[in-house]
């Protein structure tokens, strides 16, 4: 087959579109909502029990942990709708648990002193893994009462906590 | 991702050394790799191994360097002052990261090691 340089182009670009499916990329979803899961410093590992997609099948929907497949720098985001009865906690954290180290992500203190009851804690970190690796989110909020909850529906079929996850080199 | 309950192997004192240098529970970790269907289990350990020893061997390497002094006869210098010869001696750390270091490729050898080649040597 003889290739024109329009031709040869064209097809590269086609093929460079495509979503490599062996690339590693999840994104996991809690279902449901989990009542009194933090509060007192509880450590709540969020249980993202779904997932909307996941190309290489490195998310255990069971143990809602991911597991690299190669080592490497690896993009993670999350976001968290979560919601409580009083008003008396200090401390929200929330972390990426890796097997290499645990990062924290997001942290408030001194909560008490704002009036809400209703938090949607995000984060986002480039995470140095090795094959084998594992990660997960936790979520600890302390100093008050354990009542607080994780929404995985806000209505509409949308997703409220969301873990999701990409190779980037 | 489904999950086998088979155990390959488990991990000798050098390789529980070094990774518990890097991972919170060097026996967890181990555990899930041999379950985990994605990932070759050998692979990734002799993967995570050969990329942390060295930081391992370096953190351990005034320790080693102790350890060998002492079984050279030589004296301690005033400041290796972090234990006494007689704790670095029986320092089961230490020990495992001269093991470490000689698996590296380093030069340190143990004194058994060195009375064999002695041996070996004038026989």
């Amino acid at each position: 087959m003889n290739w024109t340089v329009t031709a040869l182009t064209e097809f590269v670009q086609r093929l460079m579109s495509k979503p490599n499916p062996l690339k590693p990329a999840f994104h996991a979803y809690k279902t449901g909502t989990s009542t009194n899961l933090t509060g007192d410093g509880t450590g709540y590992t969020v249980a993202y029990n779904a997932v909307l997609y996941d190309h290489h099948g490195d998310f255990d929907t069971s143990t809602y942990t991911f597991t690299a497949p190669v080592t490497g720098k690896y993009l993670f985001t999350t976001v968290n709708y979560t919601t409580s009865g009083a008003r008396d906690h200090e401390t929200w954290q929330l972390d990426f648990m890796t097997s290499n180290r645990n990062l924290l992500a997001y942290q408030v203190k001194d909560s008490s002193s704002v009036t809400l009851t209703e938090w949607c804690v995000n984060g986002s970190l480039v995470c140095d893994m090795d094959a084998g690796d594992t990660a997960s989110v936790r979520l600890v909020v302390s100093g008050g009462t354990k009542d607080v909850n994780a929404i995985g529906d806000y209505g509409s079929g949308g997703n409220s906590c969301v873990f999701t996850g990409i190779l980037l080199t | 991702m489904t999950e086998i309950t088979e155990r390959i192997r488990d991990l000798t004192e050098d390789e529980l050394a070094v990774l518990a240098d890097v991972v919170e529970d060097p026996e967890a970790w181990w555990a899930h790799v041999q379950a985990a269907t994605n990932v070759d289990a050998h692979s990734a350990l002799a993967a995570k191994l050969k990329r942390h020893r060295p930081e391992y061997v370096k953190r351990m390497a005034p320790e080693v360097a102790r350890l060998k002094k002492i079984e050279a006869g030589e004296e301690l210098d005033a400041d290796d002052d972090t234990k006494t010869a007689e704790e670095l001696d029986a320092d089961e750390e230490t020990r495992t990261a001269a093991a470490a270091a000689t698996a590296e490729g380093c030069l340190y050898k143990t004194r058994a090691e060195r009375e064999q080649e002695h041996q070996g040597s004038t026989a």
